[in-house]
Order: structure tokens, then C-alpha cells, then sequence
């Protein structure tokens, strides 16, 4: 049995493409639909639905390996996700853990698209 | 450069609605810095990792902007799904029209 998970329709609901000739109506409808099925307004509070929108970002910002490992493990918060990413730092680049690592502040620049995700413009 | 913006009194293509007397100085220092929650929304999605930043911080700093962007306190569950689907709305209507991304495959046609 072919079970659609949340993920299936986040995924979806982000490569969506215009197809030609479908009007803005049937696109937004379309999305709305995929959108309402991965996030599940019913369901969830708004905190929660942020932080499906949180997490799916941070997924987003960690490299292939690390996003790969961490989505295996079906993350369902960014917490979760976050502390996946540090068990597998931890393994693989022990000195990222130091006490002594700063936060760098990036300062402000272009946006570039990452990934599948080409929202920075 | 889009700019949605969520704030009932800018946007680009709008005059602002300007309130008399309704000043107050939070308002005019944003509006002088032309600091929007679109703005947020830009910086949200362009986080990078630095290397050797802990997730910890990383979690941090894109919750700050999250929640900058989406104003929690402020929306119902219904307006942040709009956000979210207004946003790739837009998405997908930049990548289907916007020429020099077009690749072999795309069906647009062009007469």
C-alpha cells in the first residue's frame, strides 16, 4: 500500500510547475491543496505550523549529506532536527562542538537560491 | 525584485495610508529603514551555514526570522497558510516567465 506522507505533498507543494495553458485559478487551487495537505491546518496549532515552515527551512540550509542523514530519522520538529544535525556533527566533525565557536553573524547580502529552492531573489 | 508586503499601510504599488496623528515613532523607524516582514521573508530563506556555526544558533537565528516574517501573534492559522502559498504562488509564476530561466523542456511558447 502506497502511503502519502506529509513530506510527499511538501515536496510536491515546492516543485510544482505552471503547466501551459492552466489558468492562475486551477495553479492556486492546486497549491492550496498541496499546501493545506502538508501542513494540516486542522490538525496543528499555529505554532506547529510555523515550525513545519521552520523546519522544512532548516533542512533546506544543511548540506546534502547532513539533510540526507537527518531526514532519514523523520524529524517532526526542528528541535528534533536540530539535535539529529548535532548527533551527526558530533560523529563526523567533533571540533564543530566546541564551546569555544562563535555564532558568525553574517552581515546582510544578495540572496542566492539554494537548492530547489529558489525563494531568495 | 517582488515585494509582498503584509503591512496594511506600504507597498510599492500603493499609496500608503496614512493615518493622522497615528505616528508613532516604532512606525516611522521602520518605514525610514523600509524594514518589512518581506524583508524577513528574503533573509529567512537566505540563511546559510557558516562553518562551525552549532545548529543551536543556526535554529535560533531562523526562528527569529520566521517569526518576524509571519507575525504569529498577530495572524490566524488560515493567513499564515496564505503566506506560504502566496509566496510559492509567486515562485512558480517567476519561473514560468521569466525568460532567460527557461530551459529546453519548459512548454511556454513564445509568439
Amino acid at each position: 500500500m502506497y502511503e502519502i506522507s506529509t513530506k510527499t505533498y511538501r515536496m510536491r507543494f515546492h516543485s510544482l510547475e505552471w503547466e501551459e495553458g492552466q489558468s492562475p485559478k486551477e495553479l492556486i487551487t492546486l497549491l492550496k491543496e498541496l499546501c493545506t495537505k502538508w501542513l494540516q491546518p486542522q490538525k496543528h496549532s499555529i505554532d506547529q505550523i510555523i515550525d513545519f515552515i521552520l523546519l522544512e527551512q532548516l533542512l533546506q540550509v544543511f548540506d546534502v549529506k547532513l539533510r540526507t542523514w537527518v531526514e532519514e530519522h523523520r524529524p517532526k520538529t526542528s528541535k528534533e532536527a536540530m539535535e539529529l544535525a548535532e548527533v551527526f556533527l558530533a560523529a563526523h566533525c567533533p571540533r564543530n562542538l566546541r564551546k569555544e565557536d562563535k555564532v558568525i553573524q553574517r552581515p546582510r547580502t544578495t540572496a542566492k537560491p539554494t537548492g530547489i529552492y529558489p525563494w531568495a531573489y | 525584485y517582488f515585494c509582498l508586503s503584509t503591512d496594511e499601510d506600504c507597498g510599492y504599488s500603493m499609496a500608503p495610508k496614512k493615518q493622522p496623528g497615528v505616528e508613532t515613532p516604532d512606525r516611522a523607524i521602520l518605514e525610514k529603514f523600509e524594514i518589512r516582514t518581506e524583508t524577513y521573508r528574503i533573509r529567512f530563506r537566505s540563511v546559510e551555514w557558516e562553518h562551525g556555526q552549532p545548529p543551536k544558533e543556526l535554529l535560533a537565528l531562523l526562528k527569529e526570522l520566521s517569526t518576524k516574517w509571519l507575525q504569529p501573534d498577530k495572524h490566524t492559522v488560515d493567513q499564515i497558510i496564505d503566506f506560504v502559498l502566496l509566496e510559492q504562488h509567486l515562485q512558480v509564476f517567476l519561473v514560468a516567465h521569466r525568460p532567460r530561466n527557461l530551459r529546453r523542456e519548459d512548454k511556454v511558447s513564445i509568439t
